[in-house]
């Protein structure tokens, strides 16, 4: 019986077991240049998001109608909108916001996959009824779902998006709490416990959860990726978020009219969303190949 | 049978091409027919049956399918359209209106009493804008194939203008159509009018196309504003629905459109120095921006708290935001714009672009105000309302007003606008929405009772009763100046200034909408435009 | 597949259940008389109980009665029918573009791992999957279209009704800001599908057979490496139809995706219903056929 080698390979040791968490971190991030680089652009919206209002020249909400459509200069470094607005400052308010929705998306996500998706793993005849309707969930392309649920929530809110995208993503987590939940069950210790007659929860909390941690972080970091793109395109489609909350989708849509006279409207907030999507997804990536390459192929 | 058609039609186009080789010879840049003429308009329409549509967009294509009894001609007089003539018996209560002969409707049928009597009641039953006039009618008849008479219980000065409006207007329609429809929209197919053109095919989410009606009986008139002769010189006229204004704006300077409808004014730069597109500006008559106010309950009902509301307002901020350029926009406190008959001098004094917070701080508490919020609904898709709205909210808050800006799609924000369920409770206090003007002010939206706003003051309803009864113009323009005064006391909406509309055209468009040969009126029309 | 479907239709059903209150009331709008309301519920039978509801809703699916249209007056199938043209044909560029950028990028990035194409293409590519697509829309939108006035910018009309084939063109700005996207996902799935194919043993027999590089790609590589590839395009089925909402809506495009915008807006529910529907089946139909597929490239797996 070779449990040791078995659980070496198995999801969730590497970084909560070895000796240094901080050490491993960072060699986990130095090891490839891309991944330090999707780090620190990470690093450097959290600090906007974080800090926010403080370091923005301008309010962001702040109406100036006699600096209207100026394009980038010293005072307004990426330019103002048809308000007299300022990009930089809007776009950094945006940063928060963004990080927020993708946060609350995740959780939802996490909140609704993480049990469904064991007990699915766990009991089969559960399992088999509840995945066949969570594949035919995913059967409905994401922005099609997520502006129907709009549409069935009615008004544009910061919660109504929430569970519009989160209600995209939580079965794409169930599927990956499945799987994972399925592989794990057949592990030696799992059968044992079993075996012993500990009851069903203790085993699924004490044994499966903690062994879950890796696929659900790589699986939330792609989650994160995707609904902040998600939610973007229902703020460009102007069914997200309340139009007057700075939001980097929201800039992007009330730009459009203005996209051949003043492009730094919708220029500016674009880049902040890929730069954050990119890094998310890269970020996704590494974490995927060093937590546990073998996931590559459920998700 | 089918002989005398052809034999019909033959004289007919013989005549129209007459006419078209005589107006050629005038220069290699008059009027020439054939051609598609494509226009991009900035939303699609929900039906084209315009008894039971108010929208500017149905309108558009509508205006050159549908005719009604009378038509406004360029300075919003209302002219005889399907008649050629009528009259008013000496009590005022009796009027008689004598059809053309020879209209033929799109299906070949002549236009008859039969018709406009069936069109008439339809329209008195169901359609959106009848309520104010039919509510007089005691008696509709007809006295012969070519004469109706319209019997009411007492004067009403607009019953022209009701009759030559077209937004929930009473287009004529053959017999046979409106009885099937009854309080059913007609569709489109079924869309059979007596106007130069005729409907073809809507391509939902597309276009709608409309061809020349080979049958079509002009008015004799001459050309003025929708009213007299309207040659068709387009073989077809192609509506398609392009919401995304740059669309519009490259759809143009590529050549894809030979019209393009509402472009933002900040765009014009974009065209400025292109010799192919022609920016036209209309400044006449202009659209007037409007904060609409919940007269009915609530907050809104405090006269005085309003008055310390317009007192905060920086109009031309507001007409900045809204509109761009001030080229596009001119402050008006007047309901109606200079030029146009109704316009009143010396509106809103005191009040109107004050742009004082202190002052309208002051006031709110001398009005008892407490800090409660002001609820401003707007809709996202309205983008100069929305632009507006922002900017007025902005301004409020810095008088101290404790605002709450709520901002929802086109469909619910009128769904919330116009909701009646609850007078105890509004759902708002201002709302932002645009109006273009209207030939009458019997019209004005503001001042019916039954429109959200609400505006139903005792002083309001005498006004209102005695500018109908007066049929003279300088003692009805006297009531209105008492209205407008009224206004001002009891403020049952903003104005907040008047705004021009930008749309573009192709430089080899002739005649074209908007140019001095076809002035701008309530909507484009291209009758009387051609291909260069 | 039967039961997917049926899954499909069952979800949509429940999601329509989820309208707040009465959907007779919410679809008449406040100003609806109460007279009115009641006849709607009557012609739509919300008045029966919801197993009824749901057997005839189940039924008139297949009949392909998907209700009528409450902004248009006219049947939902028939308004869907309509846009689809636009849809399939810029589904079609798209995926060209998918394939036909996506799958050589990532053969290139195989042949030479490592090196300074390989490199900036996988950075390309990652940056590509970034990028959202209504931003490169309207970025392609205002230089192509807007500044060089190379390509319309906007606006399609259909080629059937016209027999006009020079209307594609105003496809190709759309096709590419969508496919775009798309390309990026497959370049990278096809390069570590072919460096995995490349490694493997019958490769380099061939190799030492003294077979020229490309006829190995072509005759051995590809087949063993098209497997994972056709997966990720089907998956691009999803992604295409997604990007579609924003990139018709976009270039003003006469499609579904912008259909679902306007119909969302104007809360035109069995409009939605009957988009959200016809593009589940669609999906479970195409993941049928790439499981066919499968079975056909590689003999050992079997369809079940």
């Amino acid at each position: 019986m070779d449990t040791k080698g078995r659980s070496q390979d198995k999801p969730g040791r590497d970084i909560s077991r070895s000796p240094g968490l901080i050490a491993s971190l960072m060699k986990f991030l130095t090891k490839r240049k891309i991944t330090l680089l999707a780090a620190l652009i990470l690093a450097a919206f959290l600090f906007i998001a974080a800090t926010g209002p403080h370091i923005s020249p301008f309010g962001a909400d702040a109406l100036n109608l006699s600096h209207r459509l100026q394009g980038p200069n010293r005072t307004h470094l990426f330019g103002t909108d048809n308000f007299g607005r300022d990009i930089l400052s809007r776009a950094l308010s945006g940063t928060r916001i963004t990080l927020l929705l993708g946060l609350s998306i995740s959780a939802f996500a996490l909140a609704l996959g993480l049990p469904i998706g064991m007990l699915c793993g766990f009991y089969d005849t559960f399992g088999l009824i509840v995945m066949r309707f969570v594949d035919a969930m995913m059967a409905f392309p994401a922005i099609i779902l997520a502006l129907s649920l709009m549409a069935i929530l009615g008004k544009p809110g910061i919660l109504n998006v929430i569970i519009a995208v989160g209600m995209v993503w939580a079965p794409r987590m169930v599927r990956v709490v499945y799987s994972s939940t399925l592989s794990l069950r057949e592990n030696t210790y799992v059968e044992a416990a079993r075996a012993l007659g500990m009851q069903p929860s203790r085993i699924l909390v004490r044994h499966i959860a903690i062994n879950l941690l890796s696929p659900v972080i790589v699986q939330a970091t792609f989650t994160f990726a995707f609904s902040i793109m998600e939610v973007a395109a229902l703020n460009f489609l102007g069914v997200g978020i309340p139009p007057y909350i700075a939001s980097w989708g929201g800039m992007m849509n009330e730009g459009r009219t203005y996209i051949i006279r003043a492009p730094w409207i919708i220029l500016f907030p674009g880049i902040f969303l890929a730069l954050a999507v990119l890094s998310f997804n890269l970020l996704g990536d590494a974490l995927r190949d060093r937590l546990d390459p073998k996931l590559r192929r459920i998700m | 049978m089918k002989r005398r058609w052809a034999v019909c039609s033959i004289f007919v186009l013989s005549l129209v091409l007459l006419i078209g080789a005589g107006l050629s010879v005038s220069g290699k840049d008059g009027p020439r027919y054939g051609g598609t003429f494509q226009c991009a308009l900035a939303s699609e329409p929900g039906k084209l049956d315009m008894q039971m549509d108010t929208g500017v967009a149905a309108s558009i294509p509508a205006r050159h399918i549908l005719e009604g009894l009378f038509s406004f001609d360029e300075n919003y007089a209302p002219q005889p359209m399907l008649a050629f003539n009528w009259e008013l018996d000496e009590t005022g209560t009796v009027a008689t209106f004598y059809l053309r002969r020879g209209v033929l409707f799109h299906s070949g049928k002549e236009m008859k009493a039969e018709d406009v009597l069936a069109s008439l009641n339809r329209w008195g039953e169901y359609g959106l804008t009848s309520k104010a006039l039919w509510t007089h009618v005691v008696d509709l008849v007809a006295l012969d194939d070519y004469t109706i008479q319209l019997t009411l219980d007492e004067p009403f000065a607009p019953m022209t203008t009701y009759l030559a409006n077209i937004y929930g207007g009473p287009s004529i329609y053959p017999k046979e159509i409106v009885e099937v429809a009854g309080d059913e929209p007609i569709t489109p197919e079924n869309v059979i009018g007596t106007g130069p053109y005729k409907f073809v095919e809507w391509k939902a989410g597309d276009y709608i196309l409309l061809e020349r009606f080979a049958g079509y009986a002009s008015s004799p008139a001459p050309a003025s504003g929708f009213a007299g002769e309207k040659v068709a010189y387009f073989d077809k006229l192609q509506f398609f629905f392009v919401a995304e204004d740059n669309a519009r704006l490259v759809g143009i300077e590529a050549g894809t459109y030979d019209y393009v409808v509402n472009i933002p004014n900040d765009l014009l730069v974009n065209v400025e120095g292109n010799a192919d597109v022609v920016p036209i500006i209309t400044d006449h008559p202009p659209i007037y921006p409007i904060g609409l106010i919940n007269n009915r309950t609530g907050l809104m009902t405090n006269s005085a708290l309003k008055r310390a509301i317009i007192t905060a307002l920086d109009m031309e901020a507001i007409m900045l935001a809204g509109y761009g350029d001030p080229t596009f926009w001119s402050l008006n406190p007047s309901y109606f714009a200079p030029g146009i008959r109704w316009y009143t001098e010396g509106a809103g004094e005191g009040l109107y672009n004050e742009a004082d917070p202190n002052k309208a701080c002051q006031m709110a508490a001398d009005a008892g105000y407490n800090n409660e919020a002001i609820r401003i609904i707007v809709a996202q898709d309205m983008t100069a309302q929305y632009n507006q709205a922002l900017v007025v909210a902005d301004q409020l808050k810095n008088a101290g007003f404790n605002i709450d800006l709520q901002v929802y799609d086109k469909a619910t924000f009128f769904q919330i606008r116009n909701s009646r369920d609850d007078p105890e409770h509004p759902q708002w206090e201002i709302a932002f929405s645009f109006y273009s003007t209207t030939p009458d002010p019997s019209l004005v939206l503001m001042l019916n009772p039954a429109y959200a706003g609400w505006w139903d003051t005792p002083e309001i309803q005498t006004l209102r009763d005695e500018l109908n009864k007066i049929t003279d113009f300088s003692a009805r323009h006297a009531k209105w100046e008492e209205i407008i005064t009224l206004w001002y006391e009891q403020i049952p909406a903003i104005k907040f200034g008047d705004a021009f509309q930008l749309h573009l055209m192709r430089a080899e468009i002739g005649g074209g909408y908007g140019t001095p040969e076809n002035p701008p009126m309530l909507s484009p029309y291209f009758w009387n435009s051609w291909k260069k | 597949m039967l039961v997917s479907t049926f899954l499909v239709i069952t979800i949509t059903f429940v999601l329509m259940q989820l309208i707040p209150g009465d959907p007779a009331a919410v679809m008449l709008g406040t100003n609806a008389t109460p007279e009115q309301i009641e006849q709607l519920r009557t012609t739509w039978g919300l008045n029966q109980p919801i197993t009824v509801q749901f057997y005839r809703y189940f039924t008139n699916f297949f009949k392909g009665d998907l209700g009528e249209s409450l902004f248009h007056r006219q049947p939902v199938l028939y308004i869907i029918g309509q846009r689809a043209e636009t849809s399939i044909l810029l589904g079609i560029m798209a995926l060209l573009v998918v394939v036909g950028v996506g799958i050589p990028a990532g053969t290139i990035s195989a042949l030479k791992p490592n090196s300074w194409t390989d490199n900036s293409l996988l950075l390309v590519a990652l940056a590509g999957a970034s990028i959202p697509s209504f931003w490169l829309g309207l970025m392609l939108m205002t230089v192509v279209a807007g500044k060089l006035h190379l390509l319309p910018s906007s606006g399609f009309t259909s080629i059937l009704a016209t027999g006009n084939l020079a209307n594609l063109k105003n496809l190709i700005l759309p096709a590419f800001s969508l496919g775009f996207v798309n390309a990026a996902l497959v370049a990278r799935t096809s390069r570590s599908s072919m460096l995995d194919v490349l490694q493997a043993d019958y490769i380099t027999t061939a190799k030492a057979k003294g077979l020229s590089d490309w006829i190995v790609i072509i005759k051995h590589a590809f087949r063993n490496a098209s497997i994972p590839i056709i997966t990720v395009v089907s998956f691009t089925f999803a992604s295409l139809v997604s990007g579609a909402v924003v990139t018709e809506n976009v270039f003003a495009l006469p499609g579904v995706g912008n259909l679902i915008v306007q119909s969302v807006l104007k809360r035109d529910y069995p409009v939605i219903q009957g988009i959200m529907m016809i593009v589940a089946v669609l999906y479970v139909v195409i993941n049928f056929v790439t499981d066919l597929t499968y079975a056909s490239l590689d003999p050992r797996i079997r369809y079940r």
